[in-house]
């Protein structure tokens, strides 16, 4: 039994070799240097085409360089360790617990809405009630494309290793909607909280929703492929 | 075949650079360990053959993704792991294999489960939870430490020993019962 066992080990080797190409490879680069390509590309990419485009918030003296630039690179340093998270799963035997993703979107949003109210209170504008729907509809339009970048390169990179790809597309959804909501807020003066979550954090939650729906449709493809490379019929 | 962390390590990263010979150190090292783990995961011989092809196709195609601080051993069993669970999800395999406890003969049991009777052993193994016998046997027949079985699984280390202390018992229950 031993003998035939080792025997149909030495054939199977026999054919991974002739199958395989031993071309060098570079490893894939750290969790840190793969979220520092997101963070550091889309937020200084995207940040200077919303000022180039729009402009900066009207209110931002009354804001204030602390909050409104302190507030994003707050952002930006936590989305760094969230990409870097989601990342270090591109390695097969670093699964970060489930329980611990749970927590991520309740941190997510819970920043996102503590930034803002930082905002607010240094400059409470409001939208004038009959203009609240066309702003708070253009921001969620905005930031929907603003969202777009962030996420394309994220699943580009995740698809490098990742395992998991309905998670990795969910969470890479909502950080991508978070980047573009805190580069949004340099031009969006309304930071009250009425305004806030009927039209920010559920756009945050819709590129969650379409990152979730990317990575099924990346899932279904992995599956296809294994089926039909196995010869299922 | 016996192979120290750091040689295992050493070969990944010739491998890395395109070394056939490297890779068959890594192969003779890790095929009977990874084919054992495959048998315990489908309890099906033919499965685990099958899918131990599988794996090092695999493995060949995620070889960037091992990062030289890591432990080999953990890489390449999640690898299998995930072979596993795509062959289980792919949707034009209606019909499930048959599990045949009999495969459960071919892992090094006897060093670790000391039973008169191979049989009840089989039986009572094939008859455990499957994420209780898995980790139970990550440790105690491959020898990876439950931090590291966490790590594979996604869960806590001590989730990890805790699954495997609970297959434990459920084992000496089966095979000593009062």
């Amino acid at each position: 039994m031993n003998l035939d066992k080792s025997q149909s080990e030495e054939d199977l080797l026999g054919e991974l070799e002739k199958q395989l190409e031993f071309t060098p490879v570079d490893p894939l680069p750290s969790p840190w240097a793969l979220s520092a390509r997101v963070v550091g590309i889309a937020a200084p990419l995207l940040a200077t085409s919303l000022l180039v485009v729009l402009n900066l918030r009207v209110d931002h003296d009354a804001v204030g360089p602390w909050i409104l630039w302190g507030g994003l690179a707050v952002e930006l340093a936590v989305l760094f360790l969230l990409f870097a998270l989601l990342f270090s799963e591109t390695v097969p035997s670093r699964r970060i617990r489930t329980t611990l993703w749970l927590l991520v979107p309740v941190t997510v949003i819970a920043l996102q809405i503590g930034v803002s109210q930082a905002t607010f209170l240094a400059s409470p504008l409001e939208p004038a009630l009959e203009r609240s729907f066309a702003a708070g509809t253009g921001c969620m339009r905005r930031m929907l494309l603003l969202g777009v970048l962030p996420l394309a390169l994220g699943l580009w990179l995740a698809t490098k290793g990742t395992p998991r790809p309905a998670l990795a597309g969910t969470m890479l959804g909502l950080f991508s909607g978070l980047l573009a909501e805190s580069v949004y807020r340099l031009h969006c003066p309304y930071s009250g909280l009425e305004h806030v979550l009927r039209w920010h954090t559920p756009t945050i939650l819709i590129m969650g929703l379409v990152g979730l729906a990317a990575g099924l449709a990346w899932d279904y493809t992995a599956v296809r492929e294994w089926s039909r490379r196995r010869g299922s019929p | 075949m016996t192979a120290s962390d750091s040689d295992l390590a050493d070969w990944m990263r010739a491998y890395q650079t395109g070394d056939r010979e490297a890779f068959r150190h890594l192969y003779r090292f890790l095929a009977p360990r990874l084919r054992g783990y495959l048998i315990s995961l489908s309890l099906n011989r033919t499965l685990a053959e099958d899918l131990l092809q599988e794996t090092f196709l695999q493995m060949h195609r995620s070889r960037h993704t091992y990062r030289s601080s890591l432990p080999v051993v953990p890489w390449a069993f999640a690898i299998a792991r995930n072979c596993f669970r795509m062959e289980r999800r792919s949707f034009f395999r209606k019909r499930q294999p048959e599990t045949d406890l009999i495969a459960l003969d071919e892992l090094p049991l006897g060093e670790t489960f000391a039973s008169e009777h191979r049989l009840d052993l089989r039986e009572a193994l094939g008859t455990l939870r499957e994420d209780w016998r898995e980790s139970l046997l990550l440790h105690e027949v491959w020898g990876l430490r439950f931090k590291e079985i966490g790590s594979m699984l996604g869960i806590a280390e001590g989730a990890a020993r805790l699954r495997a202390h609970r297959a434990l018992a459920e084992l000496r229950k089966k095979l000593h019962p009062l």
